[in-house]
């Protein structure tokens, strides 16, 4: 996710800064029309659903800094998530309101209402999806360790 | 050591999503506007890449998968190197598909006529989309095998 979300924090949104309101209101709606589909849900909402069990299984397992590991990944996930619910979201529901381009009297006032705040909402959930997964390698490396301490424990 | 490793996992993890994202998320979108918009948006995205931003992810991976797999196998760390190693032969992938048929694609964009938006268009999407289908693929399981370096390292 962090990788995702960084695709348009880095190209698209940077490109599409430089073209015409039409071509950018119309690019946005169709992305936002699309996004709901099994490949994005998958790893949107897998990602917080995973670390959210992982995290309960590494505690309840006594893998403690494992769990403490997924705690902040699933914090970071979580807070990503607020951040796509509660801002990225409602800018892509209001310009998905404004309607077909071809019946907009002031494209220009709709794309500077959509285009600064969710370029900025989409660079913290960047940063905060980023953070997560260097969480999630934390959490990999602990593992790794109770993993080789258990079969050293076995032989 | 340790952090080549965990830079590894960072920058190929923001690769492998930053073509997912490309697959399932931005081509998808632009395949329904109409061919000036298509043209339009994607001649000025990739006028803008590569920048500052995108630049280290993308070359870190394929520089430091065979650095990591060199030291790791260097100092007796024989699973988690032979996992770099996978690391690096797929980034290296990942770079070939790039360099090899994206970005050549992208010149002949470049040059092509916004006025046969229809034409430029046909020539451009469906291998376009094709490759980056591919380099989705080689990234996440760069992606994979980097992190599995990292917990295989004792």
């Amino acid at each position: 996710m962090a990788g995702f979300f960084y695709a348009y924090s880095v190209s698209v949104m940077v490109g599409l800064r430089e073209t015409s309101d039409v071509t950018f209101i119309e690019t946005m709606q169709w992305i936002n029309a699309t996004v709901r589909n099994v490949w994005f849900g998958s790893a949107f909402f897998g990602a917080l659903v995973v670390s959210g069990v992982t995290t309960v299984v590494a505690w309840v397992s006594g893998a403690r800094k494992t769990g403490m590991w997924m705690v902040m990944a699933f914090v970071f996930y979580a807070a990503a998530f607020g951040i796509t619910f509660g801002f990225s979201v409602p800018l892509n529901n209001e310009l998905r309101d404004a309607g077909e381009i071809a019946a907009m009297t002031n494209p220009a006032a709709i794309r500077a209402e959509y285009e600064d705040p969710w370029v900025r909402w989409n660079n913290l959930r960047t940063i905060a999806n980023t953070v997560a997964l260097l969480a999630m390698g934390g959490a990999m490396r602990e593992l790794g360790r109770l993993d080789r301490s258990w079969r050293a424990e076995e032989t | 050591m340790i952090v080549l490793l965990v830079a590894l996992v960072i920058t190929s993890g923001l690769l492998a999503g930053f073509f997912f994202a490309w697959w399932c998320s931005c081509m998808v979108g632009l395949r329904n506007v109409r061919d000036v918009t298509f043209v339009e948006t994607m001649l000025r995205i990739n006028a803008v890449l590569p920048n500052r931003r995108f630049i280290v992810p993308f070359f870190a991976p394929v520089l430091l998968a065979p650095i990591v797999a060199w030291m790791l196998l260097g100092s007796d760390q024989r699973p988690a190197g032979i996992w770099a190693g996978v690391a690096a032969i797929f980034s290296a992938f990942t770079f070939v598909i790039t360099a090899g048929r994206n970005v050549p694609l992208n010149e002949s964009l470049a040059k092509a006529s916004i006025n046969e938006a229809s034409a430029t268009r046909r020539a451009f999407e469906v291998p376009w989309v094709r490759w980056n289908s591919l380099r989705t693929l080689t990234s996440v399981v760069a992606f994979v095998a980097s992190v599995l370096a990292l917990a295989s390292r004792s």
